[in-house]
């Protein structure tokens, strides 16, 4: 059975001996959960919560049970399903145990190949890319974040998504965000986890529109969306200029997905296939030229200057103002 | 624009050396090393590419077929009078790569860079009018 299961590396014994049990009991509660017997195993799995920390209540300094109901609050929202605590020697560490139908078919892993992550050869991408999107929540969580870097963060686990995002209509709609109204134009794309809009403030300048348009990308498991976040926030510190890449201004996090805010890459949403399909699979050889002559520009950027893997086929906007 | 970095990842010394391995993309899209079963680091990128282009040029999806040489080609052949060097020169090079090396990776892309920018180049004003008649085929927003 492969259940992910992160444990710190400098636990006490006790405190091992506490998450083997509780390991147990969760492979017990998959395994009733396959069985429907869905109710039951939850209410179970919620008394079961934050054990490790309840027995160890005494050790803790007092102002680390004021962040935990926090943390649990907002880890259970993000569809975590249970949260472990166990203490090392740095302080606390929040380790996050998460729904597996929610991780898709990429993010099971063994429990022990998670501790070793170094292999003979070569390193496991899943478990890698499921590592970055963990500490990518982690980080996100914390605190120091907001105060430290230029995208902002916002949680508002109390609200679930806006209605025109969560189920678009052709009509498009309005939401808020952090407090300001945005109208929502149109679809820019859509893939297998989210969608992307394209949005404006509500009440802007119509005439000097330009600038304000923004894309907003909305996904439902939120571990990929974080670690995007955090991966905009890389690419755009390791260069002067962010032509290339699209640069994100905000992450919310809602009670039932999340949304990132980015510079639009076109507003028209069209992709290389729009372009195939609209020569109807006769493209021109020069264009084709054109075109991987930009990918080409565009990989060598990202792999020799920036230093990233995009690791899926990617997509490319059009646009084309300024040829060569 | 390139846009999508959900599954991105991030590419230290350490990585580039080690390579990574497992099974990322649907099994059409997978990259040579690993339908071999092999470690991968800046191939699955250049197999992107391949796929793009190959898209682009082709009108569909590009298939692949082994030689008896284990080497992987494309299974539909490049027209007569498409510029064969300069095609060749980009899928010989990014489908069969094996690039865990830094210093020959950028000296391959650098080289098949030059050879796309060169052909522009020498193309430019064609491209440019061609640029323009695509700009007004597009519609304005998806529908």
């Amino acid at each position: 059975m492969s259940n992910l299961y992160i444990i710190p590396t400098q636990l006490s014994a006790q405190d091992r001996q506490q998450t083997k049990q509780e390991s147990q009991s969760l492979e017990m509660g998959s395994i009733n959960r396959q069985t429907s017997k869905r109710q039951k195993v939850r209410l179970q799995c919620d008394s079961n919560t934050f054990r490790d920390v309840s027995n160890n209540k005494s050790n803790e300094s007092s102002d680390t049970k004021k962040q935990y109901p926090k943390v649990k609050q907002k880890c259970q929202l993000l569809g975590f399903k249970r949260i472990l605590v166990a203490r090392d020697d740095s302080g606390i560490e929040t380790c996050f145990e998460r729904e597996r139908a929610r991780m898709g078919r990429y993010s099971q892993c063994n429990t022990e190949n998670f501790n070793t992550l170094l292999h003979q050869d070569g390193l496991d991408y899943n478990i890698r890319h499921h590592q970055d999107t963990e500490n990518a929540i982690k980080v996100l969580t914390s605190r120091q974040w907001h105060e430290s870097t230029i995208g902002a963060v916002h949680w508002q686990f109390d609200q679930q998504l806006p209605r025109c995002l969560a189920k678009p209509t052709k009509r498009g709609g309005s939401f808020a965000l952090d407090g300001f109204e945005y109208n929502v134009l149109h679809k820019l794309g859509s893939g297998a986890y989210g969608t992307v809009f394209l949005c404006e403030p509500k009440n802007h300048d119509k005439q000097n529109d330009e600038d304000e348009k923004f894309a907003l990308k909305v996904q439902i498991p939120v571990g990929c969306l974080a670690w995007e976040f955090k991966v905009l926030e890389k690419l755009k510190a390791r260069a002067d200029d962010n032509d290339m890449f699209p640069e994100a201004s905000s992450i919310n996090f809602f009670s039932d997905g999340g949304a990132i805010q980015m510079t639009a890459g076109s507003e028209s949403g069209f992709n290389l296939l729009d372009v195939v399909n609209l020569y109807k699979g006769n493209v021109p050889e020069l264009i084709a030229i054109y075109y991987t002559h930009r990918m080409l520009c565009t990989l060598e950027e990202l792999h020799l200057h920036r230093k990233f893997l995009v690791s899926s086929v990617f997509s490319v906007p059009t646009q084309y103002d300024s040829p060569l | 624009m390139l846009i999508d970095f959900g599954r991105a990842i991030e590419l230290t010394d350490d990585t580039i050396q080690k390579g990574f391995r497992g099974r990322v993309a649907a099994d059409d899209l997978e990259c040579v090393a690993m339908r071999n079963e092999q470690r991968w680091c800046f191939d699955i990128d250049c197999f992107g590419l391949c796929v793009c282009s190959h898209t682009l040029l082709f009108g569909t999806y590009m298939e692949l077929v082994q030689t008896k040489g284990k080497k992987w080609i494309l299974k539909e052949p490049l027209r007569r009078y498409w510029q064969t060097p300069l095609w060749r020169l980009l899928f010989d090079s990014f489908i069969n790569a094996k690039a865990h090396d830094l210093r020959s990776y950028t000296k391959t892309l650098s080289g098949i860079k030059q050879a796309f920018e060169m052909h522009l180049a020498f193309k430019s004003r064609e491209l440019n009018q061609m640029l323009l008649n695509l700009n007004t085929l597009l519609p304005s927003r998806k529908i």
